[in-house]
């Protein structure tokens, strides 16, 4: 039972600490996160420059002195931003444990944002930019995410273009406005796993980050994705020898809908992580087209509706071919409907591969984290995998005919035919 | 025929199953060697209830000769066909049978060596013991398999195409080394992926996949006996092989003045990187030569990370210095931004190095490597499955306490060892540099 193994505090100040000691010897991982994400911010990209800035210095210690500090434990410390919250995630060993996350809080706390840190990131970010235009599965998912999604749903993906176009407007006195202005130490949960107890974890979140301000900024409402006009868009990149393909629809639901944990389960059943899936075993093994085709149920949280894409890639002569096995394999999900013993072993499956997942300190971490920040209790990590074992293939494929509409798919897939 | 006799001779002998001889414990793993040559490593750990499955055999792509390159590869995928007891027809297929039960399973191929894991649910340790002997002497792959495999492993090659850093990569190892077959890129050269045949696999599966060119590691929630019951049951009745396992016998000359590559390709990316000879795994200067490479490129505050990234001349610095068997190499990549000029980073980076030679380095930095070595030795082993896979490492490069003792070794380092391997192996005559640009 993993949540009897995580201890839970809600601090007078409003902020709340998860933690477990689980026994990975020599290791402390944090994964922590505080409102804020990109629908506080004007743009995904701004929202990413501002995490990212909060290792540039801070008003105490300069970059190369926080660069120092770091290195003195070995320790690793990374801000970046969601849709819907600011997350940090750091690791190091015991002994520094207190330290670290003394310095997460005045990164938090009082950043400096830098004018020539700032100059220096965004020529940073300008080159990874770049690389990611000719990066095919990026280009190719933000493709289908801007059919599917309208462009206040945090889902709806950014091009390198606007990106390069946002970077270039962002100013020192903007994310020190808007950082000051929506810090909500109420709103702050941090996960600790590994070699520490919770009692000395909850003794240091509550003497590192109490200091931190009451505030809160209010976030950009979006409207629920309704089901978009099927569409088909190819990007063209020179000189790739493989290209991504995806396929997918907006679900409208979040990860809190009565329909989501056999969604999900049927989603398994098609393209999971593995070789256990329908797609899988047809499109590679059988026929195979690819080395790898998987299907997903993305950008689903608790306030935020997702989708879900189907994603392979295939050598552009067998591209077209590739794409008929897939829209086969749907159709024959959609008319046969999974079985009960198909369901049964994914069920199972689900079961002990959350248990395997969850054998490691940073990923233990991020599971409590998750629970938390989505509003649940830390006995959901145990309920979840027994709902979805019990789950049978009637409502499976109940949901999966009310969701999978395969007729509204869009498509993008980039690379060069 | 000699196989033959061999085989059977141990079909007889084999009913004498003797148990496994402990060799050594260290570091809380127990080694033990059955009969038949295989060694086993076994840890106890209860951190969750799962057991990581590793079979690590002792062949990588630099036991390949010309005309099969890439064969250990593709036999790594042709490993997760039928076998004797594990197939379509009896509905145990193995790809299937133990991810049913949640195991989290794969393999991988690389220079020294291919490793089969799985991290499965502790009640299904035997399950998994029991697939991986079948496997390694009980493989059908068929020429029929092979066919509908090979667009496949032609994806995953098409996929590494589209990957600058990996270009890049492939043409500096062609250049670092000259004779050794470290130079060929693991996935194989595409004459010899498409000539491959079942006939040339097959030879090479029965060269080089026995319990004796094979270490089973098993680390988890379960106890020696659970373990050892299933091991002398699944593997004990395999035979050893009929024939010494074929040693490498190329050594790379010793490298006398500089090299470099150049592709001009348009990638979105401008890489610079340079790299040197750095000696085995296993050899007394690898832990200076490692430490050297995080000085200059680990960590937040390294010398490149200061001349390079947070001058806004490249957008990221990496390195790599990994134990192999062989004597190796080190790299300093660069990811370079705003219109740097390659040459001129390439140029930043050897003053480092120069720098170094000529005056060493500090306390501090000596300091903050030795933290991050600690760091990163026990970041590597966060869990059973991450434990399983940085043994397999040092399991491959010729000793499986390497990346244990690492950290003491490490922690004995002066100022002084790691200037003299920067003179020692960081030196101009052994660079090989590389650059990637539009």
């Amino acid at each position: 039972m993993y949540s009897k193994q995580i201890k839970e505090k809600k601090f007078p100040w409003g902020g709340r600490a998860v933690a477990s000691a689980f026994p990975s010897k020599g290791v402390v991982s944090i994964v922590g996160s505080i409102a804020g994400g990109s629908r506080a911010w004007e743009s995904e990209e701004e929202a990413d420059v501002a995490a990212e800035m909060l290792l540039e210095g801070t008003t105490k210690h300069d970059k190369k002195e926080l660069q120092r500090m770091l290195d003195s434990m070995g320790a690793s410390l990374f801000f970046n931003s969601g849709s819907e919250r600011l997350y940090f995630t750091a690791k190091a060993q015991p002994k520094h444990a207190a330290k670290l996350l003394a310095l997460v809080a005045e990164c938090l706390l009082m950043p400096a944002f830098p004018e020539p840190e700032l100059a220096v990131l965004k020529t940073r970010e300008a080159s990874n930019l770049e690389m990611e235009s000719q990066n095919t599965y990026a280009q190719a998912l933000t493709a289908l995410s801007r059919i599917v999604f309208k462009p206040e749903h945090p889902n709806y993906g950014e091009t390198t273009a606007e990106s390069k176009k946002i970077i270039k407007s962002v100013t020192t006195k903007n994310l020190r406005q808007k950082h000051a202005a929506l810090l909500d130490r109420s709103s702050l949960i941090i996960s600790l796993a590994g070699d520490i107890t919770p009692k000395k974890a909850f003794a240091l979140v509550d003497a590192h980050f109490k200091q931190l301000p009451k505030k809160g900024l209010k976030t950009k409402p979006f409207k629920k994705a309704s089901i978009t006009p099927s569409k088909k868009t190819f990007i063209p990149i020179k000189n790739k020898a493989s290209i991504d393909y995806v396929t997918g629809i907006a679900t409208g639901i979040t990860n809190t809908s009565p329909d989501y944990p056999a969604l999900l389960l049927g989603l398994q059943a098609l393209g999971n992580r593995g070789f256990a899936s329908r797609l899988m075993k047809t499109v590679r093994e059988e026929e195979g087209l690819t080395y790898g085709v998987y299907a997903f149920l993305a950008g689903t949280k608790a306030h935020t509706d997702g989708y879900l894409y189907i994603w392979a890639t295939f050598a552009p002569q067998l591209y077209e071919k590739g794409k008929e096995s897939i829209a086969r394999q749907v159709r024959l999900l959609l008319s046969e409907g999974v079985t009960e013993e198909e369901i049964r072993k994914h069920g199972q499956l689900f079961e002990a591969r959350n248990r395997v997942q969850l054998s490691n300190s940073g990923a233990y971490a991020k599971a409590a984290h998750d629970c938390i920040a989505d509003g649940k209790k830390l006995s959901y990590l145990d309920e979840f995998p027994k709902k979805i074992k019990k789950l049978g293939a009637k409502e499976v494929n109940r949901v999966l005919k009310k969701y999978l509409l395969q007729s509204k798919f869009s498509e993008a897939a980039a690379g060069t035919k | 025929m000699a196989l033959l006799s061999a085989v059977c001779f141990w079909s007889v002998a084999k009913a004498i199953k003797k148990a496994p001889k402990k060799i050594k414990s260290a570091f809380g793993i127990t080694e033990y060697r059955l009969q038949n040559g295989l060694r086993v490593l076994y840890k106890k750990d209860s951190g969750a209830p799962v057991v990581a499955v590793c079979v690590t055999f002792h062949v990588g792509s630099r036991n390949e000769r010309p005309g099969v390159t890439g064969s250990t590869h593709i036999l790594e995928h042709l490993l997760f066909k039928d076998s004797e007891k594990f197939n379509k027809a009896n509905g145990k297929s193995i790809t299937d049978y133990l991810e049913w039960f949640g195991a989290y399973m794969n393999a991988t191929t690389w220079l020294d060596r291919t490793n089969y894991f799985e991290l499965v649910p502790k009640e299904k340790m035997a399950a998994a013991l029991e697939m991986e002997a079948d496997r390694m002497r009980g493989s059908l792959f068929s020429d029929a398999d092979l066919l509908s495999e090979m667009p496949v492993v032609r994806n995953e090659f098409e996929r590494s195409r589209n990957n600058p850093f990996e270009l890049l990569d492939e043409e500096m190892m062609y250049a670092i080394f000259t004779k050794h077959p470290y130079r060929i890129p693991t996935i194989g050269l595409k004459e010899d992926i498409e000539a491959s045949s079942e006939k040339k696999l097959r030879e090479f599966y029965d060269t080089f996949y026995w319990p004796n060119n094979a270490t089973l590691s098993v680390f988890g929630d379960v106890s020696w006996q659970e373990v050892e019951k299933a091991v002398l049951k699944y593997f004990a009745p395999l035979p050893p092989s009929p024939h010494p396992i074929p040693a490498l016998s190329t050594k790379e000359p010793a490298q006398a003045k500089s090299r470099s590559v150049s592709i001009k390709k348009a990638m979105g990316v401008t890489i610079a990187e340079l790299a040197y000879k750095i000696p085995a795994g296993t050899h007394k200067d690898f832990a200076a030569a490692y430490v050297l490479t995080a000085i200059l490129a680990g960590g937040f505050s390294s010398r490149l990370q200061s001349a390079l990234v947070d001058s806004g001349l490249a957008s990221a610095v990496s390195t790599f210095c990994h134990p192999l068997y062989d004597p190796g190499f080190a790299n300093l990549v660069a990811q370079c931004a705003g219109g740097a000029p390659p040459k001129k980073v390439l140029a930043l980076m050897r003053k480092e190095v120069a720098s170094i030679r000529a005056k060493g380095v500090s306390k501090t930095e000596l300091w903050h490597a030795k933290e991050r070595v600690l760091a990163t030795a026990a970041l590597e082993r966060d869990g059973v499955f991450m434990d399983i896979r940085a043994t397999s490492e040092s399991v491959a490069a010729g000793d499986w306490t390497l990346g244990l003792k690492f950290p003491q070794e490490v922690h004995a380092l002066t100022q002084k060892d790691v200037q003299k391997a920067a003179q020692k192996y960081f030196n101009p005559a052994q660079e090989t540099s590389g650059i990637l640009e539009p």
